[in-house]
């Protein structure tokens, strides 16, 4: 892998939650590139550290001890409004609970963190459209969160997410509540943001639909990577 | 079109939002109406001393209370070449209990009418009289002039139970009600109309002059006498003015006395009340959405545009709470008029309680952003 592909590269990262007996090794100096282009899945049993590594990789948490470095700046070393400033240009997520309005059609969903970044209201418009266009829902776009299925409010929810075009996309659990129809579209889209826009995707999973789709898997166990392979293409 | 968060949410969760505007419409009334109380009481009082028919009124310079004037500055009013007539006018009505006599003398104590504290305000019956009401007939004057005769407004004979020609004791004195006019309602205490002479014979204790009443000799130089007389008497805290000024300056110092003033604390309180529930209300619909304010986070979004939106909501459950105040306001007035409880609503109480209204929203509202603030999108990872 060249180092010109990396997008977020990890080094030492140690986390720890709670004091003493009680206190649990969520991170356990662990070191990480992660490339542009590709697609990532991230294994493993429950409390081995997912969700903690996607929060420091995303700088939603700060880690105890390590650094994360991406774009050239190491994000633990920025300022609070610049850590904002980062996520706004680069960063895109994926919950599982989509965090959608219940008050907003499927457009003003992606409209309204738009008109929040900078875009003027034409390009806002045209781009909204293009991209529930894109996740297969422009026929659903005066729709709102209550009147679609699950997998249709993760497509907004994917599509609000790359109105920003972002070059690194973090996916917590994206497809665990979507039938095998919504879940094989969503891993579709991230795999496509992956190589039709060349950002790094880091996904968060215990879907196994989701491994055909990935270019790199790798499992943690105790805070540690036990393992990280690159599963064979498909064959067509 | 901009998108408005704040109103997308108002409008489609206005069930939770209800409770909201609910909450704030009632503080809104405790305090419009109670203030309507207050300005409803003070217009009462003022419209009795709009009654005076002088034409300079002279009264001390204090603006919280009524008081004695020293009677040595009569003579230096007198000195003015254009006064006629000055005459000493007490606004310290006596308190006194009025009782209804009994029937029926052998029965027991137990059913005694009951005794009702009045106030009798005296004025002087006399045809040259300052402070003979203007709207009492003038055969008033005679009635007035029989000592032991009282004249009783509409409001306060309903109060008091009393008809014309009923005999009652006023502290313990007989006295007769000689007639009942429409108008002048009840401030406070029933108001009950006597004579100098009968509130003497009911109440012997002096009392104290509060305003020199005035009569010119050229009504046409009244403004000029004012100007006159208050450059004679400055430095006596005396001050001049016409009927209308004396009645207005009495009616905001009168605000901060008495009931005034407790209804004023009341008011206060029910809008902090609103507050503390309206923020409560605002920060259980904010933290019904905290996973959705988390994931703009995520996106990036700033704080202050989480907080533009929470303040913003604010504002518009407030812009909502004070039509449903005005009009149930309104609707409580015209019942209240019905039972003699004037409450007014002037055009100046309601614009101030509703610009308070929504100073009261955005204070819940700023009350309410501390949730806005713990919407961090790591939660939202767990």
């Amino acid at each position: 892998m060249s180092k010109s592909l990396i997008a977020i590269s990890a080094k030492g990262l140690m986390k720890k939650f709670g004091e003493g007996d009680a206190s649990v090794i969520a991170m356990n100096n662990l070191d990480l590139d992660l490339a542009a282009g590709e697609m990532t899945l991230v294994k493993g049993p429950s409390g081995s550290g997912k969700s903690t590594l996607i929060a420091i990789l995303g700088g939603l948490q700060k880690p105890d001890a390590g650094q994360v470095f991406s774009f050239e700046q190491e994000l633990w070393s920025l300022s609070s409004n610049d850590l904002d400033k980062f996520r706004r240009q680069h960063v895109g997520f994926v919950f599982q609970s989509m965090g959608l309005f219940a008050s907003l059609t499927a457009r003003q969903q992606i409209l309204f963190p738009m008109q929040h970044m900078g875009f003027s209201k034409k390009e806002a418009l045209i781009k909204a459209d293009a991209l529930l266009e894109e996740v297969g829902l422009s026929h659903r776009k005066n729709v709102r969160p209550a009147q679609m299925s699950g997998g249709e409010n993760q497509r907004v929810a994917i599509a609000r997410m790359f109105s920003k075009e972002p070059k690194i996309i973090f996916a917590d659990e994206p497809t665990s509540a979507l039938d095998s129809k919504n879940g094989r579209i969503v891993a579709e889209l991230l795999h496509r943001s992956a190589k039709s826009h060349n950002a790094m995707v880091l996904c968060v999973t215990h879907d196994d639909r989701l491994s055909s789709h990935a270019d790199r898997i790798l499992t943690l166990e105790d805070g540690i990577i036990s393992s990280d392979y690159r599963p064979q293409p498909l064959k067509n | 079109m901009m998108i408005s968060l704040a109103r997308a949410n108002l409008i489609h969760d206005w069930r939770r939002h209800s409770t909201a505007i609910f909450v704030l419409v009632l503080a809104g009334l405790l305090m419009t109406i109670q203030l309507g109380f207050v300005v409803g009481y003070i217009k009462t009082f003022g419209l009795i001393k709009q009654q005076i028919t002088a034409d300079v009124v002279i009264a001390t310079q204090s603006h919280y209370r009524a008081q004695p004037i020293d009677t040595r500055y009569e003579s230096s009013i007198w000195m003015h070449p254009q006064v006629e007539m000055v005459s000493g006018w007490s606004s310290f009505g006596a308190m006194a209990q009025w009782q209804k006599i009994e029937e029926n003398t052998i029965s027991s104590s137990n059913s005694r009418p009951p005794i009702i504290r009045v106030m009798l305000i005296a004025v002087d019956p006399s045809q040259h009289s300052m402070s003979f009401p203007k709207q009492f007939p003038e055969s008033f004057r005679a009635l007035l002039s029989t000592p032991g005769t009282v004249i009783l407004s509409r409001s306060a004979a309903k109060l008091l139970s009393a008809s014309v020609g009923e005999k009652v004791t006023i502290d313990n004195i007989e006295i007769i009600v000689g007639a009942i006019f429409d108008g002048l309602p009840t401030p406070q205490l029933p108001n009950v109309f006597t004579s100098e002479q009968t509130l003497r014979l009911i109440s012997d204790r002096e009392r104290d002059i509060s305003a020199y009443l005035v009569k010119v000799k050229n009504p046409q130089l009244i403004q000029q006498t004012i100007a006159e007389l208050n450059l004679m008497l400055s430095g006596k805290n005396l001050i001049a003015t016409t009927v209308e000024g004396f009645s207005k300056n009495n009616s905001i110092s009168d605000i901060f006395q008495g009931p005034g003033k407790i209804l004023l604390g009341s008011a206060a309180f029910a809008l902090l009340v609103g507050c503390g529930i309206a923020s409560q209300t605002l920060r259980g619909a904010f933290l019904a959405q905290i996973k959705e304010f988390g994931s703009l986070r995520a996106l990036g979004i700033r704080r202050r545009v989480l907080a533009g939106i929470a303040m913003e909501q604010a504002f518009w459950i407030g812009i909502a709470s004070i039509p449903l105040s005005f009009i149930i306001a309104h609707l409580i007035r015209i019942v209240s008029k019905r039972f003699d409880i004037i409450i007014d609503l002037p055009v100046y109480l309601m614009a101030a309680s509703s610009a308070l209204l929504l100073v009261v929203a955005l204070f819940a509202g700023l009350f309410s952003l501390t949730v806005i603030f713990k919407a961090e999108p790591a939660e939202l990872l767990r």
